[in-house]
C-alpha cells in the first residue's frame, strides 16, 4: 500500500472520529448556565474538532490533486516489511498485556515477562543478555521502591 | 531578599547530593544522545520517575543535565558513525562525519564539544538575564496577551515543524483538543470522561508526552533486529581545539550562539532549526564556503554551538510564560507539576531559589560537560553499539515506572501506549511530533485566556486586539506565515 492511500485513509479516520466527538460535545452545556457572550464547554472542543476536520480535508484533497508526477513521486511504499510490521505489533500487544498485568502481578513480573517478550521478538540469543536485562530491571525495582516511587 | 534567594540557590547546588544528580544527569544525557533515536525529550521522560522524591532544586540539577548533554551526545554519533543521535545533530554530520572518515574525528569531537559548552554557557547567561525581565514584565499580562502568546505558539510550531503546514497544524490541533478531556475548570462541566473517573483532571501530561516521544520511538526501534555492531570497538580521543583557533572563530561562536538562543526562545523544533539556521549564516558569512560539507571545521562549530544554546533560549518561555520553547522543555513542563509548581511569570517571585538555581545549575552543567563529555567521547563506540533489544527494554520500563508513579494507577500507563501507539502511527505517516505536544501543554492556556477574553470583551471578538503586546505579537506571527510565500514570489520574478 502506498504512503499517499494510507494519508488518506489517516485523514478519513481522523474525521469520522472528530464527527463522533463532535455530537458527544453537543451535549456538554446542558447543566450550566451560560450568558450568550460566554463560550461555554462545548466551544473549545468544538473548535479543535472543526480544526482537525478541516485540516484532515484539506490534507486529503491536497494528495488527491497531486498532479500525476507528483504522485509518481509519493507513491513511494512504506519501508517496513511484513516481518518489521509483525514485530512492532507482537512487542505493542505485549506492552498492552503488561498494562493489564501490571495490577494483578506488580512490577517485578510484568518486567520479566516484557524482558522475555522483547528478547525474544527481536532475536536475543545469549541467555546473559535475559540475565543482563532481569537485573537491570530488579535494580530499578529496589532503587525507585528505596526512593519512594510507587510501583505495585 | 534577591541576593538571600541568589546564596541560597548557591548553597543548594554545592550539596554534595545536588553536584551528585547534576554530574549524574550529564552522564546519563551523554549516554542517551549517543544512542541513535533516543533524544532529549525521551531522555527527560526516562529520568522523570527519579525526580517523584526529589526537591525541586535536585530535580532539575538531574533533568537539566540531562537536556544539555542529550543535545551535545548526538552530535558524537553524528561524527564516529554517521547517524546522528538527535535531529538537532543533522546539521553537524555531513562535515563532522566526513573529519572523521579524514582521520579528524577527535578534532570534530574537541570542536562538537567546546562549541555545545560555549554556546550553553552563553545561552544561560541571556536566560539569568532576560528571564527576570520578561517575569516581571508578564506579570501584567492579562488573559488577551495569554490568547496571542498561546495562539502564537501552536501556530508557529505548526509551521516550523518538518513536513507540510497543514500536517504540522492537523497535529497541533489534535494536541489541543486532547486537553479537553476531564473537567472543564471554568463551569464545573465534565467533558469527554467515557465512565472513567482516572480522566477528571485530564489526560496525565507525562503519560502523553512519553508516549508520543519514547513509545513510539520504541516501535519504531523494534522493526530491526539487532544484528552486528555499528562501530569498531575503539576508544575515540578528543582533541580540543586551541585557543588561539577559538579566538580567531570567535565571530562563529557568537553569532551562533545568539541564533541558537533567539531561535530557542520561539515555541517549536529549536534545537534542529538554529543548528541549521547557524550553520547556513556561517557558510554565508566564511570566505571560503566551499569547503562545508567537506569536512569543514565551522561547520562543525557553528551548529553544536546553536543547537545547544537552544537549551537556555528555550527556557526563557517555559520558565516564565508557561509556553514551552521546545518539545524537551514541554516534557520538562511534567516535572514542574510533578513538584507542584505553576510555571508562569508568578514562578521568579514564588520559587526564586529555584530560578537561581537553575540559572547557576545551567552554567554548572556546562562546565561538567567538558570533562564528562571527554570521557562519554570516549566510550562512544561501546555506547552506539548497545544492542536495540536492550534499549527497547530498559526504556519501556522506565517509562512503564513514570506512567504508574504519576498517579500510582495503571490508567496513565493505558494512556501512555494509546498516545505511544498514535505516535508511531503518525511518525510513519511523515507527522511531525512536535507540534503534537506543543498543542497539548499550550491547550488549557488557550481556552482559558479565549473564554476569558470573551467574557471580558462581553462577546466582541475585536477586543481581542485592543492591548498593543497582543497586536504586535498577532503582526509577528502574520509576518512568519505570509514572509515565506512574499519570499518565494519575488524570487521566482527575479529568477
Amino acid at each position: 500500500m502506498s504512503k499517499r492511500k494510507l494519508l488518506i485513509g489517516f485523514c478519513i479516520i481522523m474525521i469520522l472520529l472528530a464527527t463522533v466527538m463532535f455530537i458527544t460535545a453537543t451535549g456538554f452545556d446542558k447543566k450550566t448556565i451560560d450568558s450568550s457572550t460566554m463560550p461555554g464547554s462545548q466551544f473549545f472542543p468544538m473548535l479543535t474538532l472543526g480544526l482537525i476536520v478541516c485540516f484532515s480535508l484539506g490534507l486529503m484533497i491536497k494528495s488527491l490533486l497531486q498532479k500525476d508526477e507528483d504522485i509518481e513521486e509519493s507513491l513511494r511504499f512504506l519501508i517496513i516489511t511484513k516481518a518489521e510490521i509483525l514485530r512492532v505489533i507482537i512487542i505493542a500487544a505485549a506492552m498492552f498485556i503488561a498494562y493489564f498485568l501490571w495490577d494483578l502481578l506488580g512490577f517485578l513480573p510484568v518486567a520479566a515477562f516484557l524482558i522475555i517478550v522483547i528478547g525474544v521478538t527481536l532475536r536475543v540469543k545469549s541467555v546473559w543478555g535475559y540475565v543482563l536485562l532481569a537485573a537491570i530491571a530488579t535494580a530499578l525495582f529496589f532503587t525507585l521502591n528505596s526512593l519512594g516511587v510507587p510501583l505495585n | 531578599m534577591m541576593s538571600e534567594a541568589f546564596l541560597s540557590a548557591i548553597l543548594q547546588l554545592i550539596e554534595p547530593l545536588n553536584l551528585l544528580l547534576l554530574v549524574g544527569g550529564v552522564s546519563l544525557g551523554c549516554i542517551i544522545g549517543i544512542m541513535p533515536g533516543l533524544g532529549a525529550p525521551i531522555a527527560i521522560t526516562i529520568c522523570l520517575p527519579f525526580t517523584f522524591h526529589l526537591t525541586a532544586i535536585q530535580s532539575f540539577s538531574l533533568l537539566l543535565g540531562v537536556y544539555s548533554a542529550a543535545v551535545f551526545g548526538g552530535s558524537i554519533s553524528a561524527i564516529t558513525i554517521g547517524i546522528p543521535g538527535t535531529g538537532a545533530a543533522l546539521a553537524t554530520l555531513a562535515d563532522g562525519n566526513t573529519m572523521a572518515k579524514q582521520g579528524r574525528a577527535g578534532e570534530a569531537l574537541g570542536l562538537a564539544l567546546v562549541g555545545s559548552v560555549f554556546g550553553g554557557i552563553v545561552s544561560a547567561v541571556i536566560l539569568a538575564f532576560t528571564a527576570p525581565f520578561l517575569a516581571g514584565f508578564a506579570v501584567k499580562f492579562g488573559p488577551r496577551e495569554y490568547l496571542a502568546i498561546s495562539i502564537f505558539g501552536v501556530m508557529l510550531v505548526g509551521r516550523v515543524a518538518h513536513g507540510s503546514l497543514l500536517k504540522g497544524m492537523l497535529m497541533a490541533s489534535v494536541g489541543m483538543f486532547l486537553t479537553t478531556f476531564g473537567v472543564d475548570y471554568i463551569n464545573g462541566n465534565t467533558r469527554y470522561m467515557f465512565g472513567r473517573y482516572e480522566l477528571y483532571s485530564g489526560l496525565p501530561l507525562v503519560a502523553v508526552l512519553s508516549g508520543i516521544f519514547a513509545i513510539s520511538e520504541i516501535l519504531i526501534l523494534s522493526e530491526k533486529t539487532f544484528k552486528k555492531k555499528l562501530v569498531k570497538d575503539e576508544l575515540v580521543k578528543t582533541n580540543m581545539p586551541s585557543f588561539k583557533f577559538l579566538l580567531k572563530k570567535k565571530m562563529t561562536l557568537l553569532r551562533s550562539s545568539l541564533i541558537g538562543t533567539l531561535v530557542g526562545i520561539i515555541p517549536g523544533e529549536g534545537a534542529a532549526i538554529g543548528a541549521f539556521l547557524s550553520y547556513s549564516e556561517a557558510k554565508r558569512a566564511s570566505d571560503h564556503p566551499e569547503t562545508f560539507g567537506y569536512g569543514e571545521p565551522e561547520g562543525i562549530l557553528a551548529p553544536e554551538t546553536a543547537n545547544n544554546a537552544t537549551v537556555g533560549g528555550a527556557l526563557v518561555p517555559t520558565l516564565t510564560l508557561g509556553v514551552p520553547g521546545s518539545p524537551a522543555a514541554a516534557v520538562l513542563l511534567g516535572a514542574f507539576y510533578i513538584q507542584g509548581l505553576n510555571v508562569g511569570p508568578r514562578l521568579m517571585k514564588e520559587a526564586p531559589e529555584l530560578m537561581y538555581s537553575i540559572f547557576i545549575g545551567l552554567f554548572l552543567i556546562n562546565i561538567a560537560m567538558i570533562f564528562i563529555g571527554r570521557i562519554a567521547v570516549r566510550y562512544s563506540a561501546k555506547v552506539s553499539n548497545v544492542p536495540t533489544p536492550y534499549v527497547v527494554t530498559v526504556v519501556s520500563l522506565m517509562c512503564f515506572i513514570g506512567a504508574y508513579a504519576i498517579g500510582n494507577n495503571s490508567f496513565a500507563v493505558l494512556v501512555m501506549l494509546i498516545s505511544g501507539l498514535f505516535g508511531y502511527v503518525i511518525r510513519k505517516l511523515d507527522f511531525p511530533i512536535a507540534p503534537l505536544a506543543i498543542g497539548f501543554v499550550l491547550g488549557p492556556l488557550l481556552e482559558k485566556s479565549f473564554r476569558q477574553s470573551i467574557q471580558i470583551s462581553q462577546g466582541s471578538v475585536g477586543e481581542f486586539f485592543n492591548s498593543p503586546i497582543a497586536i504586535v505579537i498577532y503582526i509577528i506571527l502574520l509576518f512568519v506565515f505570509l514572509w515565506q510565500p512574499i519570499k518565494d514570489k519575488l524570487f521566482h520574478k527575479r529568477a
